[in-house]
């Protein structure tokens, strides 16, 4: 019997496993004008398949253990089916023939095709199986047909020397010569040893500057674009190379990995990289699959300049051509990395040398041109194809065409191109400049980086002097239009021009208790008419407002007025409040009742404007330490932001004030109506409920309003109709819900669905992507936009240089809307709000901590808090990304994921919430709804289903406060094991899992299994039941049960065991 | 991604602008216009103390310009 080499049996398994055929078709196409002789080409053909063996090998299997067949010389000559048809028709076919899989135990891996168009056009269609041959392989094929046609046109058999060797042959001594992988003195052992130390802690998975979050399971979609190397930065290339005893191969793959560094993808890089195998001479004429693949762990940490990395690349290569001869699939079983169908294991990228077409082969009556086919496939996420060409005569550079091959699942071809065109760029630089560290060489083209510096910034704000203060420009509307409505409560209104009376009053009131200018005032209120105639009040005193929360531990409050350093409290309940008057020291409390008089007092017009670039408010965020600090916004800020142009077209005319005032939603609430003239519909005092709220929309005929992304979701949910009675609604604070903004999108035709961000040390809002009506939402994540009106955001990399579209960066705001800083903090206020090396000189930049990327379309997409992504047996992940999937489920309201530490290190925790009206769902149809969207790794290990999520104070879900999630709890009742097999594998799961009883219908995956426990799992069952499973036949079947039934269907099953080597005595072996 | 304003290990210096406004700033990039070291290149957390002790009044130079009635605009 005859074993397979070691890179078949990878082949056979994965092609057994369902893969499509495309993936591992090797076509070519040979164009033939003349006169051509079916005939000749018929026995050239058969000669051909006659001379190597591999070309006439099957590979049937015996119970899971596959080998190789030969068939007899003669015997097995491909059919040549003859089809006329159109070039256009011939392109179809093509593709249809590439997909057509192989039946590998009962065909050869060899098919041919004629397309015919006339008698004088030809065109021959080959395609090799994998299994069977390399690139190289396609090359001798070629060459040895047109010697056999050119022979049998002339009636001669074919002129060749005899091949001493066949691919079988090369099968035998490679597993001869790398022994038994368990004896440690073998070849196999030894290198398997060599590469577990190199490739030791590689990260699972490379984060590449994609358009699309990975499926969770590969398409293999792919698709290719080409750039050129010119023949100028060849030659500096070869140069570099030589003097760094390089080749210029080594040297693209450096400038691949330093690229890949500077998009974002980190600096521990695997790089697959195919190596040709053809150690022997006897072999260079042989069909057959020498081609394999190693990986070269390029590091680009440190910052090295092009020169050191090309040395490590160099190293690095050259230790792993040392080490080429292990298999990559007993790489991969020692290394054991977390396996998943989503993408390729070890490594995710490959840099391939490619030797291009050359001229045709030469057959008598015939002009011959060789194609290369291409199959729409791609094996990897990307794989840049090297191929350089040097002048036939002279041997001089003459460039190097470079092929980026990409999946589809995760680039789109603009993407793809733009990648490769960085890399021809950053080469050129790197070439220029070789000692210049990677961090510094510039992968944006200059108009690119004038875009991004500059072209994204919002619209030209609307000029300000410094009189145009917030309570300026209301007592400009209120002269303008004393009569008109600007306030409207529950059971009583307010015009503007009594608003601006009773401000005055209380303006004057905090003048007689004290009050000056820079002063800060206290406001602990009800949403009412007078709580707003109070800030202003506050605002023409020249002081600022200092808004607490009613909600908040009154110790709280009083460490905020404290640290305020307010000595006046308004306030409308009717108890005095010891704790927080102490706190005010000597000063005082100030109650503004209903009958407060408003009559316009000799003062009023005494009161200058005040400065614009003077305090308006101090809203108290919680800081992440716990001390809760003061974000200081200036009148400018505030002005900026309601003479934005985005708030004029009449959606928000009316609009709710709802938000706690304590919380910056106020601020858009507020001064965005009452700066331009527009009603503030104020919603009742205390926390609301979201009927009351919905039906408060549709009753007061309310145009704009912003809702948490919480809220948001649950109108979405249950009060449609009154979202639809809206003009504008936001939502923000925290990533948007795609299902939920398409929800609302689609079920509210004349409502602009609007995406807003904003921290709160910005002033509310800072981008918005409006989605209006008719328009729509992107797949994947809702953008968060474009920058307000003399707003700017950068996306920044580590040296605070801009990165490119696509790759992730922090978000940084500069422009309009930047608060003063955080109040009595200026340690704290210096680390946050920084120098800005862009903008006019001496201006701040205010630093989110929010990762964030331009997408292709020019939109800002949030990405999660910096410190919030979490790296889980090396792999990134975002939990954002799995609470959107999850609470996409229709029976989901709401979801939250967070990361527990579980028996097995850190592990995934969902919680969700069902959505109103239906029922709950189970765990294990969530478990399939994430597994269907998201890949394995990123499927949570528990999920826990609460009546409601624990909020912060400014409704926010609070992770912090989520319950331990409930243990992994099988969702079907307990099916004790019936079978000897079921009781084993029962066994096993308990030893693996930690958890017992495993009953045979419980899913491993909610008994708190993983990728990497499953492959354990998959091993222990080996060596204890001395039967294989596939991991992908696992992952579709994780129940005992049918693990059970997988088993006794392939009982002698073991198709990673080694087949015995069987020696074939009529042939010698390559040394 | 590491930020670099939050390595504890790297090496700061403290700018200020004309409006007196502070910022802590990564040894390692250039000093952008309109700013002027005044302090280090030194730890982070001396930087911020230096900032502590002397950026005293928040307020925007020009504000306190232009409130003490020598306002330059």
């Amino acid at each position: 019997m005859i074993p397979l080499s070691h890179a078949q049996q990878r082949l056979w398994f994965l092609g057994r496993d369902g893969a499509d055929g495309a993936q591992y078709s090797i076509p070519v196409g040979l164009s033939l004008r003349g006169t051509l002789d079916h005939d000749a080409l018929r026995g050239a053909l058969a000669d051909v398949t006659d001379r190597h063996e591999a070309l006439r090998t099957l590979f049937p299997d015996d119970g899971g253990r596959p080998r190789q067949e030969v068939l007899p010389a003669g015997t097995a000559a491909p059919d040549l089916p003859v089809v006329p048809c159109t070039r256009e028709e011939r392109e179809r076919l093509i593709a249809a023939a590439v997909r057509r899989p192989f039946d590998l135990a009962n065909e050869i891996p060899l098919r041919a095709q004629l397309f015919t168009q006339g008698d004088e056009d030809h065109y021959l269609l080959i395609v090799l199986h994998h299994i069977a041959g390399d690139g190289r392989s396609l090359d001798i094929l070629v060459r040895d047909l047109a010697a056999a046609y050119t022979a049998r046109i002339r009636h001669q058999d074919p002129l060749w020397p005899e091949l001493t060797l066949q691919y079988p042959d090369f099968a035998i001594w490679q597993r001869e010569l790398l022994g038994d992988a368990a004896d440690p003195q073998s070849l196999h052992a030894r290198q398997l040893a060599h590469w577990t130390r190199t490739l030791e802690g590689l990260p699972g998975e490379l984060e590449l500057p994609a358009d699309r979050p990975r499926p969770p399971v590969a398409s293999h979609r792919g698709a290719v674009v080409t750039a050129l190397l010119d023949p100028t930065l060849h030659t500096a290339l070869a140069n570099l190379a030589r003097a760094r005893r390089a080749t210029p191969f080594m040297a693209v793959q450096a400038a691949f990995a330093a690229l890949l560094t500077r998009l974002g993808a980190g600096t521990d890089l695997p790089l697959g990289c195919p190596v040709d195998g053809r150690d022997d001479e006897a072999l260079n004429d042989v069909v057959g699959l020498f081609v394999h693949t190693l990986v070269v762990r390029a590091d680009t940490s440190g910052d090295p300049t092009f020169e050191e990395l090309l040395d490590r690349v160099r190293d690095a290569v050259l230790d792993a051509h040392v080490h080429q001869d292990v298999p990559f699939e007993s790489l991969v079983e020692r290394l054991n990395p977390a396996r998943s169908p989503s993408r390729h294991p070890l490594f995710q990228v490959a840099v391939a040398g490619q030797r291009g077409e050359g001229p045709g082969p030469e057959l008598p009556g015939l002009r011959t041109e060789v194609e290369a086919i291409r199959t729409g496939t791609a094996k990897f996420d990307l794989t840049l194809e090297v191929d350089e060409r040097r002048d036939p005569v002279t041997g001089d550079p003459a460039g190097i065409r470079l092929a980026l091959e990409y999946a589809g699942d995760l680039f789109d071809e603009a993407t793809a191109q733009a990648l490769l065109d960085r890399l021809v760029r950053l080469t050129a630089e790197a070439l220029r400049e070789p000692a210049t560290p990677l961090a510094a060489l510039d992968v944006l083209a200059p108009e690119e980086r004038a875009e991004l510096l500059e072209g994204r910034a919002g619209g030209r704000p609307q000029p300000q002097d410094s009189r145009a203060t917030v309570h300026a420009l209301f007592s400009e509307r209120a002269a303008e239009h004393p009569r008109r409505t600007a306030v409207v409560c529950t059971d009583r209104q307010a015009t503007y021009g009594e608003l601006d009376l009773l401000s005055d009053a209380v303006a004057d009131r905090l003048e007689d208790l004290g009050v000056r200018p820079g002063d800060a005032v206290a406001v602990l209120m009800e949403r009412s008419v007078e709580l707003i105639a109070a800030c202003l009040g506050v605002l023409k005193a020249g002081a600022a407002y200092l808004p607490l929360d009613a909600r908040a531990p009154r110790a709280r409050s009083a460490a905020v007025v404290a640290g305020a350093g307010a000595t006046v409290l308004i306030t409308d309940s009717p108890q005095s409040d010891g704790a927080l008057v102490e706190a005010l020291g000597a000063g005082r409390v100030l109650r503004p009742g209903p009958g407060t008089e408003a009559v316009r007092s000799a003062r009023t017009a005494a009161r200058g404007p005040g400065h614009a670039d003077a305090l308006a408010y101090v809203m108290y965020t919680s800081g992440s330490t716990g001390t809760p600090k003061g974000v200081a916004v200036a009148h400018r800020e505030v002005v900026a932001l309601a003479r934005d142009g985005r708030w004029r077209g009449g959606a928000h005319e009316r609009v709710l004030f709802r938000s706690p005032h304590a919380f910056d939603a106020s601020t858009y609430e507020l001064w965005v109506p009452l700066l331009n003239g527009g009603l503030v519909v104020v919603a009742p005092p205390g926390d609301l409920d979201v009927a009351e709220l919905a039906r408060l929309i549709a009753d007061r005929k309310v145009t704009g309003t912003f809702l948490t992304a919480t809220l948001f979701n649950v109108l979405a949910d249950a009060h449609l109709p009154e979202l639809a009675s809206l003009r504008e609604v936001m939502t923000g604070g925290e990533a948007a819900s795609p299902p939920m903004v398409r929800r609302v999108r689609e079920a509210c035709p004349d409502t602009t669905v609007t995406n807003a961000y904003g921290p709160t040390e910005t002033t509310t809002f800072s981008a918005t992507f409006p989605l209006p009506p008719g328009s729509r939402v992107p797949a994947g994540r809702i953008p968060i936009g474009r920058p307000l009106d003399g707003t700017r955001l950068y996306v920044l990399d580590d040296r605070l240089a801009p990165v490119p579209p696509g790759v992730p960066g922090e978000l940084y705001i500069a422009g309009s809307g930047l608060a003063q800083g955080y109040l009595g903090r200026p340690g704290l206020t210096a680390e946050r709000f920084v120098a800005c090396p862009y903008g006019p000189a001496g201006e701040r930049m205010y630093r989110t901590g929010d990762r964030a990327r331009w997408n292709a379309a020019g939109q800002v997409e949030y990405l999660g808090r910096a410190d919030r992504q979490v790296k889980i047996r090396g792999l990134r992940i975002e939990p954002g990304e799995i609470e959107n999937v999850l609470a996409a489920h229709p029976a989901v309201g709401q979801a939250a994921v967070t990361v527990v530490s579980g028996p097995a290190g850190p592990a995934l925790a969902g919680y969700a919430v069902p959505a109103e009206g239906a029922g709950a769902p189970s765990a294990a149809a969530l478990r399939e709804h994430l597994a269907a969207a998201l890949p394995d790794y990123m499927v949570p290990h528990t999920l826990t289903l609460l009546d409601r999520f624990p909020v912060t104070p400014n409704g926010k879900i609070d992770t912090a406060a989520l319950p331990a999630p409930a243990p992994a709890a099988p969702d079907r009742a307990h099916v004790a094991p019936r079978t000897e097999t079921e009781r084993a594998l029962c066994a096993v799961w308990e030893a693996v899992l930690g958890h017992e009883p495993v009953g045979i219908r419980d899913n491993f995956f909610d008994l708190g299994g993983h990728s990497l426990l499953a492959t354990r799992l998959l091993a222990e069952i080996r060596s204890a039941l001395g039967a294989t499973v596939g991991i992908r036949t696992f992952f579709a079947k994780p129940t005992v049960e049918e693990l059970a039934g997988a088993l006794a269907a392939s009982a002698a099953g073991t198709p990673a065991d080694e087949p015995a080597v069987i020696r074939r005595p009529r042939r010698s072996h390559p040394a | 991604m590491s930020n670099p304003f939050e390595n504890d290990q790297a090496s700061y210096t403290v700018l200020r602008n004309e409006q007196l406004q502070h910022s802590l700033w990564p040894a390692a990039q250039p000093v952008p216009a309109g700013w002027t070291p005044v302090h280090g290149p030194d730890g982070r957390q001396n930087c911020l103390d230096y900032v502590e002790r002397n950026w005293t009044d928040m307020r925007p130079a020009s504000l306190v310009a232009a409130l003490s009635g020598n306002a330059p605009r």
